[in-house]
């Protein structure tokens, strides 16, 4: 049966439809409701509930503990609906919050240190032809349950099944802490608690949903995030185009703003109060490096330095607030050689970067750092540049085609060919938010340009301080030359925080900042959920229950995959709540791992009839080696410190170590495959 | 060699070629357009063409891709299980 029947499917649409307008009619009661005095205190709070205790809903709803219903939704959603949910599975946190950032602050391409802007959304979108054209279909047509089912169906044995299973653990386990991290900044800004305390908010949320129903509910959970999502993002994209063009069709709009851009930059670039400020940035930088010569007497020094002059300040009788302030400053002084050093070097390169044209920033519509016809130096910077970023896009493009919760959405239609038009329906919802997201990056940046640069520092709006509040990383605007004007080099913001403060930046109500909000949340959430659930099936199923004599009931199972559900959330939590890393570096990170361990295998297995079981193995072991030995040995570059590890192949940088791990994946697959038939030939 | 598995079925040369070409438009899609960005910075109705390309130009020829394919196989192999010819 292809599909599920015509009737149903209109019901389907419309309870869609009804929730579509529903949702608009609640925003705009919200709006009407903050025109006659409601507390901006309440509207985050209010957002934040209701949209997690509707997730609850839909998930206490389609509860189950029937195994074909918790594990693949019983084969039975349709195409439009499974692309909807594919596209929110897939939309996490990186996309939504972090992405729009990411374009702002990296331009069309980044640096060669830091690859990115327009990479994400090549990458992003175009992985999607390798899972429609050549994945999906074919493991569909397998009638799986996880991604690991495919290589113990393939090749048989213990050992690819282990190894699949521990690859999907690492993996997801990596992209769920940058879930989780995403959800945590969100609850914790739109409610005011504590960071995590958020994060405990949040799971709470993920956890009802997918702990009760399994996949059941979590497809249905992230048709209506999808919705959510989608709206948190056009909304504010078409105001702002609407605001500075007079058309609300941002994609179609906003290259008249590209242009005004590159004057505006240019003009910066030759500013003097902007030089002032880069000089002052270059000074800092010195001053660091002369302490970073010989930390421990200039440790010493700055230690008699601030002992002095709060004993002076004492003795003048100063106000308090100055006192307490060097007090402060000693106190945040390292304390030993070592954190000296790191935390030195760390404010070092950070002071380089932003002496550096436009605050370290890449000019926005410039293709790749450096010049193809300048000085040598330019010339290398150009390749590096330009190598990063097709290295980057070929991880994400990869890693997209065999991140494994992902390709289980892909068994939940009812067939083969509804398959292949759920991934174009994938393709097509993703499309519609990552088409505005360049858009979104450039009307902020112009906005910024345009308002924010040249006002006073008396006037700042109060937006800033309130997410220097949430954690200073992501935003510092401090007055570097001391002229009471914002230059665009004293500002500073962090990727994560762009999007989430766009209604601000823009002028726009704040039922927009609490909608934007939610819909960060419902990415994070929905993509969390189906993580979740690919890390607890890879436990229970795949490396748990292969062991066990006698095996266990289907129920039995459905229930240990649920408390394996618990636990992995709680421990994900936890390391979230450590604020290791950016949220894109994580989650390109674990591309790349997903791409150099599945891939190979995958694609020799589904295509060609020598791959064996020890070829598969070796494969999938060597790619996962390459790549988390090459990110091991480069992990400064990993956290915040990037680019100056000594142990780069052709410059390509640690989170693109799929580029090494996918071709070696393959070459041992097919070496050891080869290898295997030879013996048994021999024999 | 015990287990061979009926996961790889033979497929009609068609089926291949279809989905080599649009393999082909998809690496020269993503990849081409990266590795010339720079050279083409040319302004084409307003905007800049390198720009456009990777940030939607590229983004559409991809959903034309897997409609296209999804289209044709879905047809084919209706075609080919109508005509009792399937393998």
């Amino acid at each position: 049966m292809p599909g599920a029947p015509r009737a149903d499917l209109w019901r389907l649409h419309r309870h869609l439809l009804l929730f579509v307008l529903g949702f608009i009619a609640f925003l705009l009661l919200m709006h009407s409701a903050e025109r006659n005095g409601l507390s901006r205190d309440w509207i985050g709070p209010i957002f934040l509930f209701l949209s997690i205790m509707l997730y609850a809903c839909i998930g206490i709803y389609s509860r189950t503990t029937d195994p074909e219903d918790f594990y693949v939704a019983g084969r039975r959603i349709p195409a439009m609906y499974n692309g909807m949910a594919t596209a929110a599975d897939w939309m996490s946190a990186a996309s939504f919050i972090s992405l729009s950032g990411a374009l702002y602050l990296q331009g069309f391409s980044g640096t060669a240190a830091q690859p990115g802007g327009l990479a994400y959304v090549l990458g992003w979108t175009g992985g999607f032809c390798l899972v429609g054209l050549l994945i999906a279909p074919r493991l569909r047509a397998m009638a799986l349950y996880t991604v690991p089912d495919f290589y113990a169906v393939r090749f048989g044995g213990r050992w690819p099944r282990l190894l699949a299973a521990l690859g999907a653990v690492v993996c997801s386990f990596m992209y769920v802490v940058a879930q989780i991290y995403g959800i945590g900044l969100i609850a914790s800004r739109l409610t005011g608690v504590q960071f995590e305390i958020g994060i405990l908010l949040g799971l709470g949320g993920v956890l009802l949903c997918s702990f009760l129903g399994g996949m059941r509910a979590i497809t249905w959970t992230q048709v209506v995030q999808y919705v959510v999502l989608l709206l948190a993002f056009l909304i504010p994209v078409s105001w702002l185009a609407y605001k500075q063009l007079g058309n609300p069709l941002a994609p179609l709009a906003y290259g008249a703003q590209l242009p005004k851009i590159a004057q505006m930059e240019e003009r910066l670039i030759n500013d003097p109060a902007e030089r002032e400020v880069r000089a002052a940035f270059a000074a800092r930088a010195q001053e660091y490096a002369a302490r970073l010569k010989d930390p421990a007497t200039a440790l010493a020094r700055e230690h008699q330095r601030l002992n002095e002059r709060i004993r002076t300040l004492k003795a003048q009788g100063a106000d308090f607030s100055l006192v307490m302030a060097a007090r402060r400053e000693l106190a945040a002084l390292p304390r030993d050689v070592a954190s000296a050093r790191d935390l030195w070097g760390r404010a070092m390169s950070e002071a380089q970067t932003r002496s550096g044209p436009l605050g370290g920033l890449p000019r926005q519509g410039q293709a790749f750092a450096g010049d193809p016809n300048g000085t040598p130096d330019e010339q290398r910077a150009f390749q590096d540049s330009r190598l990063n970023f097709l290295a980057l896009m070929f991880c994400l493009m990869v890693g997209t085609a065999s991140l494994p919760h992902l390709l289980t959405r892909f068994y939940t239609t009812a067939s083969v060919a509804e398959t292949r038009r759920s991934v174009s329906w994938s393709l097509v919802f993703i499309a519609l938010l990552y088409l505005s997201t360049p858009a979104l990056a450039v009307l902020v940046k112009y906005e910024v340009l345009n308002s924010l640069v040249g006002s006073s520092f008396d006037q700042l709006p109060n937006w800033i301080a309130q997410w220097a509040h949430v954690d200073p990383a992501l935003i510092s605007v401090q007055d570097v030359n001391g002229d009471g004007v914002l230059q665009f080099g004293e500002i500073r913001l962090g990727t994560d925080m762009i999007m989430l403060a766009t209604p601000e930046l823009g002028g726009l109500p704040y039922v927009v900042s609490g909608l934007v909000a939610a819909g960060g949340l419902a990415a994070a959430l929905s993509t969390a959920d189906g993580l979740l659930l690919t890390i607890s099936n890879a436990l229970v199923r795949d490396l748990y229950l292969q062991q066990r004599q006698p095996p266990v009931t289907p129920e039995q199972r459905v229930i240990l995959s649920k408390f394996t559900l618990l636990m992995v959330a709680l421990v994900a939590a936890a390391v979230a709540s450590i604020k290791t890393s950016e949220i894109l570096v994580l989650v390109s990170a674990s591309f790349s791992l997903a791409a150099s361990a599945f891939v190979p295998a995958m694609l020799l297995g589904l295509y060609w009839k020598g791959a064996t079981r020890l070829g598969a193995s070796c494969g999938m072991a060597a790619g996962l080696l390459v790549t988390l030995l090459y990110m091991l040995l480069n992990l400064p570059s990993l956290s915040a410190v990037r680019g100056s590890a000594g142990h780069l192949w052709l410059g390509i940088q640690p989170t693109q170590a799929g580029v090494f791990g996918v071709p070696v994946g393959f070459a041992v697959t097919v070496a050891a495959s080869q290898y295997e038939r030879w013996r048994q030939r021999a024999r | 060699m015990s287990n061979v598995p009926n996961t790889i079925k033979r497929e009609a040369a068609s089926a291949v070629w279809v989905r080599a070409t649009l393999l082909f438009v998809w690496v020269l899609a993503s990849f081409g357009i990266a590795f010339f960005a720079r050279d083409l910075s040319q302004t084409v109705a307003g905007w800049p063409l390198n720009f456009w390309l990777a940030a939607q130009g590229s983004v559409l020829v991809f959903i034309g891709i897997v409609v296209v394919y999804a289209w044709w196989m879905n047809r084919h192999e209706a075609a080919t299980l109508a005509g009792r010819e399937g393998d």
